[in-house]
């Protein structure tokens, strides 16, 4: 049995007067415990409500999503069942992540399990332990996030989820920080899914990655077939995107296009309208995942026209 | 935020709303040790003006106007105070459920709010202590219904925003249920802006209690009330110090409590704080 | 050709010194990448060449433009340089685009307070550039506004305003930092393609050495309010001299296939 293991998902954005939008129009994911997977795509694909319906702060509208076994539901009024405080997130804003007016030591305090002091978990993330004592301005970005990473594991969670955990902070600490949740995460055991858009720091910590393109996964598999041998033409224009600091002055490949509106996705393949491959079923007919990937290219079974 | 207070409270208009507002407070609370006179003895000689004996002169029926302006801080002030204290609450707490709830809770407390911002405040104010009778707890009353709409606005605005905020959205995860996330996540992000809001607010309160005895609706005579006074005055227009001094001490109170809420804005918002380092510098 | 000179350049803001003297050369049609991590003072620098500092700061040495020491111009002289011949594009496009106001008519009061242009010669030109920045359909984007353009569609439109009135220098802060990558890389082509074509000498600060590696030409770092190493691109990026450039690089995850 999966550790988390995510069905068919589908959640909407309502607001008045305006047709709902599908943020998430059916994904399928599971993690397990002890493994990191890298949700990656675009802002705007739906990666972000992915990890707000797993952890019950978005309700889906339809699908289903199991947490050790059992089902997980929107937050209420009341205190969330303990066994779904299993479940912890890092967000990503750290200027937001811990409130102004308490000592960081107590936030840390608030969902402790286990006999750990919020001392020894700041100095599990890497600070110092007589930190506890102060306010959260006092800290920077990089080491909000630290706190914030030290809260979320203080209630000793069998599923980690960063939500662009990285995307503010400098360069420098990017890459520590998801390191550090990857150690953090794999060392307890704990399943780690680990959402961004810069896919070269999921390369770095991911074991397996899934590519996210209009509310839809369209490609997953290990990291190091996806960033090698890049399936989905989605997946290789984000690759392809990335521009590399060797200094050879290379220009980026561009993706032409915008995202469309998803509240009217494309018919067929949501990714046909910009793609390199594109062909007459593409737009005609969803594909299928097969071997982790959703393109006609690879669907050797010859489609058969409506 | 305590490390940013000093440089906010040492200008001039915040040392000015200090001064003012602790000197009132002392009258508040001294006026019988302060007062020369009994505020309601009528045993002196008629409309005097402001002299050795009665600094502030007498009024019409021969009281003297000093004591009754002491007098009626003991009233305005501590009333004002309560009546902007029971606006917070009432305004914040009905506020706080619509913005947290949001729904139909939003929607019931907010089309109220809206019900009572569609009229004049002071015409609604009027209407109301006219319906409830003249008095001056109906004039209270009366300043309360249209007073808690804006703090229910401001603070459910305040918590619209901060429900979703991370660390509001993180506790939440960690089991905290919905009355400790308010209790511990919310309110005491809120209770800034709330503060200064009332602050500002103290003065607005004051003239519309006033403006209502004023008016006749509010204090009876013979009470020593500064609304009362003035409109008192009115029958006696040429004898200016009956109507200026008591006219005066709500201008005091007023400008006193707006100089202490900029302030406190100054001092709780980082953004004019480095603009008055700035300045400065 | 050396269009801008900055020599000797320190700005001090409430006593604290956030420059400590910094020398950059910007030649037309180069890009100049100026690197280096928050709080380094790269952001100011930019600032400083607009002659937008926060209230209160003070400056020492100078900027030459065309000869003439912007710093020691009056506000007044400074705001009608800034916009005909200093063009500037930020990070964050939703909020240095007018909301209310089409983009047309962004672009064109722009060229008609600089360029004196009457209403009919200003939209032609607007359209034009509207195009130059590649936007579909220039005619109809002219009357759009901003909330119906994408994130990558704003970051066009605000360099085309930028470039309105033919500037020499564009100070472009961080200004693919918000963007998505595949919208990121065109719009690297997009002022690659216009620092050639129009002989445009750019100052690219950024933070993101990859995007520094995919337009720069001369590279300069900085830390602490000072200039650790400036060079071409290829040498910086790959044989830095200051052991602060290299641990940058280190810091980096390897983003090359292994």
């Amino acid at each position: 049995m999966s550790l988390l293991s995510v069905e068919d998902l589908v959640v909407d954005h309502r607001s008045p007067d305006r047709p709902p939008v599908r943020a998430v129009a059916g994904v399928g994911l599971t993690v397990e415990p002890g493994e990191v997977v890298g949700l990656v795509g675009e802002s705007g694909c739906g990666k972000s409500t992915l990890a707000r319906a797993i952890c019950g702060i978005t309700a889906p509208t339809s699908g289903s999503i199991d947490f050790e076994g059992r089902p997980v539901g929107p937050l209420g009024l009341r205190r969330r069942d303990p066994a779904l405080t299993r479940i912890q997130m890092v967000f990503q804003d750290p200027f937001a992540s811990l409130n102004p007016r308490r000592r960081v030591g107590r936030q840390i305090a608030d969902g402790l399990r286990g006999d750990a002091t919020p001392g020894e978990l700041l100095e599990r993330v890497g600070l110092d332990a007589d930190m506890a004592g102060r306010y959260p301005h006092e800290f920077s970005g990089g080491q909000r996030q630290r706190i914030a990473i030290a809260r979320a594991i203080a209630a000793q969670p069998s599923l980690l989820i960063g939500d662009e955990p990285i995307s503010a902070l400098d360069a420098s600490a990017q890459a520590q920080v998801a390191g550090l949740m990857r150690a953090l995460a794999v060392e307890s055991g704990a399943g780690l899914l680990f959402i961004s858009h810069d896919l070269s720091v999921v390369r770095l910590i991911a074991d397996r990655i899934a590519v996210m393109y209009l509310g839809k996964i369209v490609e997953t598999g290990p990291t190091a077939e996806v960033w090698d041998d890049p399936k989905h033409p989605y997946t290789r224009a984000l690759l392809a995107a990335i521009p590399e600091p060797d200094g050879s002055g290379t220009l980026p490949a561009e993706l032409p296009g915008d995202v469309p509106n998803p509240a009217a996705p494309p018919s067929g393949c949501r990714f046909h309208p910009r793609c390199p491959h594109v062909m007459d079923v593409c737009s005609v007919r969803e594909p299928v995942p097969r071997d982790g990937v959703a393109c006609w290219l690879y669907d050797s079974a010859e489609p058969a026209a409506e | 935020m305590i490390r940013r207070l000093p440089e906010a409270w040492r200008r001039p208009l915040a040392v000015t709303g200090l001064v003012v507002t602790a000197a009132w407070l002392i009258v508040v609370v001294a006026a019988p040790l302060l007062a020369p006179y009994d505020p309601l003895a009528q045993k002196f000689p008629r409309l005097r003006p402001p002299g050795g004996e009665h600094w502030f002169g007498t009024d019409d029926l021969g009281r003297d106007v000093l004591s009754r302006v002491l007098y009626g801080a003991r009233l305005s002030i501590p009333l004002t105070l309560l009546l902007v204290a029971l606006s917070v609450v009432i305004g914040g707490l009905l506020g706080a459920c619509a913005g947290y709830f949001g729904r139909w809770v939003d929607e019931t407390i907010m089309r109220v709010a809206d019900l009572v911002f569609a009229f004049p405040t002071v015409i609604l104010a009027m209407a109301v202590a006219a319906s409830l009778g003249a008095s001056l707890r109906n004039a209270v009353l009366a300043v309360l219904v249209v007073s808690w709409p804006a703090y229910a606005r401001v603070t459910r605005g305040l918590v619209l925003g901060l429900r979703t905020r991370e660390f509001v959205l993180s506790g939440r995860l960690l089991g905290f249920s919905v009355w400790r996330s308010l209790r511990t996540d919310v309110v005491p992000n809120v209770a800034g802006p709330v503060l200064v809001l009332a602050t500002l607010d103290i003065g607005t309160q004051l003239l519309l209690l006033s403006g209502l005895s004023f008016l006749g609706l509010g204090a009876k005579p013979p009470t020593a009330e500064w609304g009362a006074m003035v409109a008192s005055a009115t029958q006696v227009f040429d004898k200016w110090w009956v109507g200026v001094f008591p006219g005066l001490a709500i201008l005091t109170v007023v400008l006193a409590f707006n100089f202490l809420g900029d302030t406190l804005r100054d001092a709780l918002d980082p953004r004019t704080a480095r603009a008055i380092k700035e300045r400065a510098l | 050709m050396t269009i801008l000179a900055i020599e000797g350049l320190t700005v001090e803001l409430g006593g604290r010194p956030i420059i400590r003297g910094v020398d950059l050369a910007l030649e037309s049609g180069n890009v100049h990448g100026l690197a280096g991590e928050s709080g380094s003072g790269k952001t100011m620098t930019g600032l400083a060449v607009l002659g937008l500092l926060p209230h209160g700061a003070r400056t020492g040495g100078t900027i030459s433009l065309g000869g003439t020491d912007l710093l020691s111009l009056s506000p007044k002289e400074m705001n009608r340089r800034r916009g005909s011949e200093i063009g500037m594009v930020f990070q964050d496009q939703s909020t240095s685009l007018h909301p209310m106001l089409s983009a047309g008519r962004q672009l064109t009061d722009h060229m008609r307070h600089h360029l004196g242009l009457d209403r009919r010669r200003a939209r032609e030109r607007a359209v034009e550039l509207l195009g130059k920045v590649r936007i579909p359909d220039p005619e109809g984007a002219f009357d759009r506004y901003p909330h119906q353009f994408s994130g990558g569609m704003r970051q066009r439109i605000a360099i085309a305003i930028a470039l309105a009135c033919e500037p020499r220098v564009l100070i472009a802060d961080e200004p693919t930092t918000a963007l998505d990558v595949t919208v990121q890389a065109g719009i690297l082509r997009l002022l690659r393609d216009l620092c050639d074509d129009l002989g445009l000498a750019v100052l690219l600060v950024t933070h993101d050495l990859g995007v520094m590696s995919a337009v720069a030409d001369v590279i300069s770092v900085m830390r602490d309010g000072r200039l650790v190493e400036t060079g071409p691109r290829a040498r910086v990026m790959r044989d830095p001299a200051d052991p602060y450039t290299r641990e940058l690089l280190d810091a980096l995850p390897d983003r090359s296939t292994p």
